[in-house]
């Protein structure tokens, strides 16, 4: 069974939950989870405190989405959901400028400890005070190779457009890792002969 | 909208026995981090009954995931917020009470993080092997799905 992990990770309010939410619309996601005994009193199922959505894309290919929390303070959780990830988006809210120090937080943590292929989505494009992407590249210090697309959270064609984007750079980044990864093994077992 | 009801008497004896890590500040204030059933992030600071009022306005005021807020004031002094996801944040304007309701509420938000965690534990932690051909290979196939879903192809 194939299975990929995307993390959609953002300061508060960056539109997570809405990212995950809109893709629902254009590709059918799985969200609910079983809760325990308790929970069931009040509901069979409900969604989790963390944004989750499992797309299958055939029987033998999952991809699992994780929203992770937008506080400091669920950091731990970052590092849970984070774990294991084969690539994330960084949303951020270009409306508010004021977010923009949060974003950078979280981005520099992510960098630090993930060197994984992530693009940059300058969210709320629809506000007429959204800063352009390349400010907000300007901003959070995104390196060049590093894709920031606008995006507009609530619209469908917008979320599926970014994921693409990231689909591609990720396809791009494994590309040259496999690449690597093979020439590595060639130059090791010439060295062995 | 639906609403949840919880039996708050019960709950609350339920969760005597329970250690819950209960956040307090100068004896009257607890912090609160809520979620609601999306799992969108609902932040309250909940302090005194006379300030709850002002809390509502700022969670209005901040957060769009709220639609309309309910006030009921019933005879166990019960405070009603309906969120948007049928989640219903509740307040008890005796010191006492309130204490009950953090943990309550502590405790809800974490038997909603702890099920998940366990299901994809083994997802989360079998990645870190997989070899990028294999990856590469997936996301190939992950991005023909994409290309094929929402733009009315079959």
């Amino acid at each position: 069974m194939g299975v990929l992990k995307i993390v959609v990770t953002g300061a508060f309010n960056s539109g997570k939950s809405t990212f995950i939410k809109t893709l629902s619309e254009v590709v059918p996601i799985e969200t609910e989870a079983k809760i325990t005994t308790y929970g069931r009193r009040l509901k069979p199922t409900t969604t989790v405190a963390l944004d989750y959505g499992r797309i299958r894309v055939a029987d033998d290919l999952v991809v699992h989405l994780f929203g992770t929390p937008g506080q400091r303070r669920f950091s731990f959780m970052w590092r849970v959901l984070a774990r294991g990830m084969h690539g994330y988006i960084l949303l951020v809210d270009s409306a508010d400028p004021s977010s923009v120090d949060e974003a950078r937080y979280v981005y520099a943590f992510f960098r630090r400890n993930w060197n994984l292929p992530h693009i940059v989505g300058a969210n709320k494009q629809d506000l007429p005070s959204a800063l352009p992407p390349e400010h907000v590249r300007a901003l959070l210090s995104v390196p060049p190779d590093t894709p920031v697309v606008p995006l507009v959270a609530t619209d469908p064609h917008s979320v599926k457009s970014a994921l693409l984007t990231l689909v591609d750079h990720m396809i791009e980044w494994y590309a040259k890792k496999s690449e690597q990864s093979r020439h590595d093994a060639v130059l090791s077992s010439q060295r062995l002969l | 909208m639906a609403v949840c009801e919880i039996d708050l008497d019960e709950t609350l004896k339920s969760l005597e026995k329970e250690l819950v890590d209960v956040l307090r500040f100068s004896g009257h204030i607890y912090f609160l981090s809520l979620f609601d059933d999306r799992g969108n992030l609902v932040v309250s600071t909940s302090t005194n009954s006379h300030r709850l009022m002002d809390l509502v306005q700022k969670l209005v005021q901040e957060h769009d995931t709220i639609r309309y807020v309910e006030i009921e004031d019933s005879s166990h002094k019960v405070y009603a917020l309906r969120v948007e996801g049928n989640f219903v944040v509740c307040a008890l304007t005796s010191n006492e009470a309130r204490s009950g309701l953090v943990k309550l509420l502590l405790h809800r938000l974490s038997l909603r993080i702890k099920p998940i965690l366990t299901e994809l534990k083994d997802v989360i932690a079998q990645q870190e092997v997989t070899q990028y051909s294999e990856v590469l290979r997936d996301l190939l196939r992950f991005r023909e799905f994409l290309r094929g879903v929402g733009d009315g192809s079959p």
